[in-house]
């Protein structure tokens, strides 16, 4: 092997060793993307685990409310940077097959931060009626 | 051989992978008089500690934080500048987190003697010469045969789109009115906020404080310099750092095609491809990751962030950047800046910010 040769494939080997542990430090980019984890709270003393899944496109951000056989997807994500107050619609059914509609209304948190949060509430609507709860999701 | 001295003066110390503001406030300056109980000639700062005698007769132990050895070393220390047991006075400013922490800008011995005034860089330039050529005609952007060189010092602190005017910031790229944010660049509007959030909070978020690479236009504007290896026989240039930990870019010259698609592997420098163009080295570069800042100030991009760098070498001290930011995820149209470098005849000084980082905690989320 030339010496030249091994000299690039030492310093690929030294750099990969100096990123591969720093990879999970930080994530910047548009602050709603990402997967958030929480739950809301339908009644006092209940919980519900909740998770959203949200990618900006370059003109809106898309995504998913609980990925998997029953996810809802979103319709509505709006962003408003002047003040970080977030406000998300989406579409699904529940466990039973009922059509529900859920309007998550919050506040971005420590956005400087990869596990910020968001602050606010969820309002499920279904036949039976409407549900209102205090949510908290952190980006994972 | 005449040598051509060049003094940048800056109110506060420039830190070589953070915001000074991030962590200091230099609206509350600090004395301390007491002896010097350690002595840390360490990356990314050099630390000593002092025993402080408080007003009630308590002893503190107060840590004062500086540049790093290489940026000292230029300023006349040196590791024995300082010993345990010395008698100092330090001026600095106190810590934003309310630690006993300040960040240092001069120490007076207790013989009187002071050491060199921090926060001055003196660049060293030789008289300018017509631009180096290697055999087949391009310009050299790295020392000629026999020689030693880099490049530092750039002419602004920060990218500012180059129709912008004149936008005041420090040498972090904190914006002296906030108000000019929105001239910076044609931002999205989340991006707009996004910018304004870093700049208010003096920059503390910033991945290079955690030692993450400086990708982009970034790698040009940091303290320590970049150096140019090129491999003609190989058709690639790398881009050697000087500040986060000594790692590189890597430009190809041979002819291949980006990537795109599911190809594309995101990482902090991208994947570039350079072609020259009579004296000027056109590089385009797609696949950045979303972990950095691409400049100084704090600005956004996202992962559709694709350069085109164009470098040109005037003359042998000088070096001409430009850049076109096409970002559609965070801004709303391409936008140009530049700046220049200057060529400094000397190595790079060895900079590890992973050596001895003890600023992240300093630096979440401070009182302010």
């Amino acid at each position: 092997m030339r010496a030249s040769t091994r000299f690039v494939r030492i310093c690929l080997l030294l750099n990969l060793c100096c990123l591969l542990p720093l990879t999970a430090l930080a994530q910047e980019g548009h602050p709603l993307t990402g997967s958030w984890h929480g739950e809301w709270h339908p009644a006092p003393g209940q919980k519900t685990p909740v998770l959203f899944y949200m990618k900006w496109d370059s003109k809106q951000v898309e995504g998913m409310i609980n990925p998997g056989p029953n996810s809802m997807p979103l319709k509505v994500v709006n962003l408003d940077a002047a003040n970080w107050t977030v406000h998300i619609e989406a579409d699904g059914k529940d466990s039973a097959g009922k059509p529900i509609h859920v309007v998550v209304d919050g506040k971005l948190e420590n956005i400087g931060s990869y596990n910020r949060t968001i602050t606010g509430t969820w309002n499920q609507t279904t036949p039976q009626g409407t549900t209102k709860g205090d949510l908290k999701l952190t980006r994972d | 051989m005449k040598l051509l001295l060049a003094t940048l003066a800056l109110s506060a110390p420039l830190f070589a992978h953070h915001s000074f503001a991030a962590e200091f406030d230099e609206k509350k300056p600090v004395t301390l008089r007491g002896v010097v109980t350690r002595y840390d000639w360490t990356n990314p700062h050099v630390y000593f500690y002092v025993d402080v005698k408080e007003a009630g007769g308590a002893i503190t132990n107060w840590g004062v934080e500086f540049q790093s050895p290489s940026e000292l070393r230029r300023a006349g220390w040196s590791r024995d500048s300082l010993k345990v047991g010395d008698t100092v006075t330090v001026e600095g400013s106190a810590a934003r987190d309310g630690s006993k922490t300040a960040g240092g800008k001069s120490v007076v011995l207790g013989s009187g003697k002071r050491l060199a005034p921090l926060g001055t860089i003196t660049p060293i330039t030789q008289a300018p010469k017509p631009a180096p050529h290697w055999p087949n005609g391009h310009i050299r952007l790295g020392p000629e045969p026999g020689q030693k060189g880099y490049w530092a010092s750039p002419s602004v602190a920060s990218l500012v789109e180059s129709t912008a005017g004149n936008i005041r910031m420090n040498a972090d790229g904190l914006l002296t009115n906030i108000a000019d944010a929105a001239k910076v660049a044609p931002f999205q509007p989340w991006a707009k906020g996004l910018y304004e959030y870093r700049q208010k909070n003096f920059l503390k978020d910033d991945p290079s404080a955690s030692c993450m690479p400086p990708g982009g236009p970034r790698q040009f504007q940091i303290p320590n310099g970049v150096r140019f290896l090129e491999d003609p026989d190989r058709g690639r240039i790398f881009v050697f750092s000087g500040g986060g930990n000594r790692n590189w870019r890597l430009i190809y010259l041979d002819g291949r095609t980006l990537p795109s698609g599911d190809d594309i592997t995101p990482t902090y420098y991208g994947y570039s491809t350079g072609v020259w163009q009579g004296d000027t080295l056109t590089i385009t570069s797609v696949a950045f990751n979303e972990r950095f800042w691409f400049s100084n100030g704090g600005l956004p991009h996202t992962e559709s962030l694709k350069l085109t760098e164009h470098i040109t070498r005037p003359d042998s001290n000088v070096l001409k950047y430009d850049v076109t930011v096409d970002d559609a995820g965070a801004y709303t149209r391409p936008w140009n800046s530049g700046f220049t470098l200057q060529w400094v005849p000397d190595d790079m000084g060895e900079y590890f910010c992973d050596d001895s980082n003890r600023d992240p905690v300093h630096l979440a989320d401070h009182p302010k």
